[in-house]
C-alpha cells in the first residue's frame, strides 16, 4: 500500500549520440562530413566504396549497435558509378533498418528528383549548407526516436510495472540532451516574455506573424515553429562562438562584395 | 509617378530593350503589408524600376502585358524582385480581389513553373521555399540567368526602424549584386557578405539597444543557412 503512495520513480535510459552513416565516393566530402559531425559529437561512420559500405552496415548489424538515425547515400554511388543511391537502399534495406535515408545529389535533373521524391526519398543537393541541413535532420530523427522510446515505455512498460509492483514510473530518456533542450527552451520563453511589447505581432514564419507571447506558447508546446526557434537560438549561440557551418566565410576579404 | 498601384516609368521607356527592375509587392495581410513597404523608396540602381503593389489576382504574364513588356523583339532584360508568400513551386498573390470573401487568406500563383521559359533574366525571391521548386527549375531549364531564394520557410522580424532598414538594405544590395555579378561563386560570396554585414548591425553587446537583436540575428542566420544562389 505504501508503494502506491510513493511519488513516481524516475528511471534513466541513456541513449547513444546521434548516429549517421555516410556513403559517398567523394573523399573530400567524406572527410568534411567526419570532421563536421564529430565536432557535433555525432557518431559518424563513412564509407567510400559500395563494398566498404555493405561491410560496415553488416558489422553494425552484427554488433547490435542499433540502426543509424540517418543514412546519407550518394545518388550515384561509386567511381565510376556502381549503383544508384536508391537501388543501394533497396538492396541493403535489411541492414539500414529504420534509418532515415537521405540521397545526396551532386547533380540531378528535376524529373529524376521528382521521381525519387515520389518514391519517398529525401533528396538534398550537395550545397555548402548540406552538412548543416543533414545535422538538423539527424537531430530531428534522434529526437523522434527518443520520443518513440518514451512512448513505448509509458504505454507498454510503465502500466505493466505499475500493475505488478504498484510503482509508477516516470521515464527520463537521454536526460542530458533533454535537459539542454529544456534549458534553451525556457531561456527563450523567458526572453520572449520580457520583450518591451510582447503582444505586438513581429515574428513572421511561414504564413503567420506571431507576437512574442504567442511564440512563447509555441515554444512551450514544442510545435514545429517553436522547436525551430529553439534551434535558431542554438545556431545563434554557435555563431557567437564562431562555430557555425559557414565559418570559413568569416575570413573573406572584408572589402569585397 | 504613381498610377494604378504602380510606380512606373513610361511604358515606352520600359520596352526599349534595356534593363528593367520589377519590384513585385503583394500587400494583403500583416506580413505582406510589412514586406511591401520594404520595396518602397527602393534606391536608384540607374535602371528603370517599377514597383507593382499587388492586392488581387495577377500573374507574371498579365503583369508583362500590363507593362507592355511581353515577348516582342524589344523585350527587356528583366530583374524580378518578389517579397511575399510562396511555396516551392510558386510565388503567391491573393487569389481573390479586395473586398471579396477569402481575400486575405486565399492565395493563387503569380509566378510558377509555367513561366520559367518566359523570364525573368534575374530573380530574387525573398520569400519562403521558392528555391526548393522554382530554383530547381531555373537550375535545370534556363541558361544565362540567375536566381536567389531560400530552400525552406524563412524567419522575418517584421518590425519597423533599424530592422526594416536592414531588410531594405539586404534587398537593395542583393539586387545590385544580382545585376552586376554573373558567376555563381562570386555572387554567392557577395550575398553571404551582405548577410554578414547585416549581422554586424546587431551585435550581442547592443541587445540593450535592439530589443529584438537576438531574434534578428537568428532570422539572418537562418536565412543565410537556407540561401540558394543559382547562376545558369
Amino acid at each position: 500500500m505504501s508503494a502506491l503512495m510513493d511519488p513516481p520513480r524516475e528511471i534513466t535510459i541513456p541513449l547513444a549520440a546521434p548516429r549517421v552513416f555516410v556513403g559517398d565516393d567523394d573523399q573530400d566530402f567524406l572527410d568534411s562530413s567526419e570532421d563536421y559531425f564529430s565536432s557535433k559529437h555525432f557518431d559518424v561512420t563513412a564509407a567510400r566504396t559500395v563494398e566498404q559500405a555493405a561491410g560496415m552496415l553488416e558489422e553494425n548489424k552484427n554488433q547490435e549497435k542499433g540502426d543509424f538515425d540517418v543514412a546519407a547515400i550518394d545518388i550515384n554511388y561509386g567511381d565510376p558509378v556502381e549503383i544508384k543511391g536508391n537501388d543501394f537502399v533497396k538492396k541493403y534495406q535489411h541492414l539500414l533498418g529504420k534509418a532515415k535515408v537521405v540521397l545526396i545529389s551532386g547533380e540531378i535533373n528535376a524529373r529524376e528528383r521528382k521521381k525519387l521524391e515520389g518514391e519517398g526519398f529525401h533528396v538534398l543537393d550537395k550545397s555548402r549548407t548540406l552538412l548543416e541541413e543533414l545535422a538538423v535532420i539527424i537531430h530531428a530523427e534522434n529526437r523522434k526516436r527518443t520520443g518513440d522510446i518514451e512512448k513505448v515505455i509509458m504505454e507498454v512498460a510503465a502500466p505493466r510495472i505499475k500493475e505488478l509492483t504498484g510503482v509508477e514510473l516516470k521515464p527520463q530518456v537521454n536526460p542530458i540532451n533533454k535537459s539542454a533542450f529544456n534549458s534553451l527552451k525556457y531561456t527563450l520563453i523567458k526572453w520572449l516574455q520580457t520583450r518591451k511589447n510582447p503582444d505586438k505581432p513581429v515574428l513572421a514564419y511561414g504564413g503567420h506573424i506571431y507576437s512574442a507571447n504567442e511564440m512563447a506558447k509555441e515554444v512551450e508546446r514544442e510545435t514545429e515553429v517553436g522547436v525551430k526557434h529553439v534551434l535558431m537560438m542554438l545556431r545563434e549561440y554557435e555563431h557567437s562562438l564562431n562555430l557555425d557551418a559557414n565559418d570559413s566565410q568569416q575570413h573573406d576579404d572584408p572589402n569585397e562584395e | 509617378m504613381t498610377h494604378n498601384n504602380m510606380t512606373t516609368q513610361t511604358k515606352s521607356n520600359l520596352a526599349d530593350g534595356g534593363r528593367v527592375i520589377l519590384l513585385c509587392a503583394p500587400s494583403h495581410d500583416e506580413l505582406t503589408e510589412y514586406t511591401s513597404k520594404l520595396l518602397e523608396a527602393f534606391p536608384d540602381l540607374s535602371v528603370p524600376t517599377v514597383l507593382r503593389k499587388i492586392d488581387g489576382p495577377l500573374t507574371y504574364g498579365q503583369l508583362l502585358l500590363e507593362l507592355e513588356l511581353s515577348t516582342h523583339q524589344r523585350a527587356p532584360d528583366i530583374t524580378l524582385v518578389f517579397c511575399g508568400h510562396a511555396e516551392p513551386s510558386a510565388l503567391l498573390v491573393p487569389a481573390y480581389p479586395p473586398g471579396t470573401q477569402g481575400h486575405k487568406n486565399s492565395l493563387g500563383p503569380f509566378y510558377d513553373n509555367s513561366y520559367v521559359d518566359l523570364g525573368p533574366t534575374l530573380m530574387l525571391a525573398f520569400c519562403c521555399s521558392a528555391a526548393a521548386g522554382l530554383g530547381v527549375s531555373f537550375e535545370h531549364r534556363t541558361a544565362g540567368r540567375s536566381f536567389i531564394g531560400f530552400k525552406d520557410d524563412i524567419l522575418i522580424l517584421a518590425e519597423e526602424g533599424t530592422y526594416a532598414d536592414c531588410w531594405r538594405s539586404i534587398l537593395h544590395r542583393i539586387t545590385s549584386a544580382l545585376m552586376s555579378i554573373s558567376d555563381q561563386a562570386n555572387l554567392e560570396k557577395s550575398v553571404r557578405k551582405i548577410y554578414r554585414d547585416a549581422l554586424a548591425m546587431f551585435p550581442a553587446d547592443k541587445d540593450d539597444v535592439y530589443d529584438w537583436g537576438l531574434m534578428m540575428r537568428g532570422a539572418l542566420l537562418q536565412q543565410q543557412a537556407d540561401l540558394k544562389v543559382i547562376v545558369t
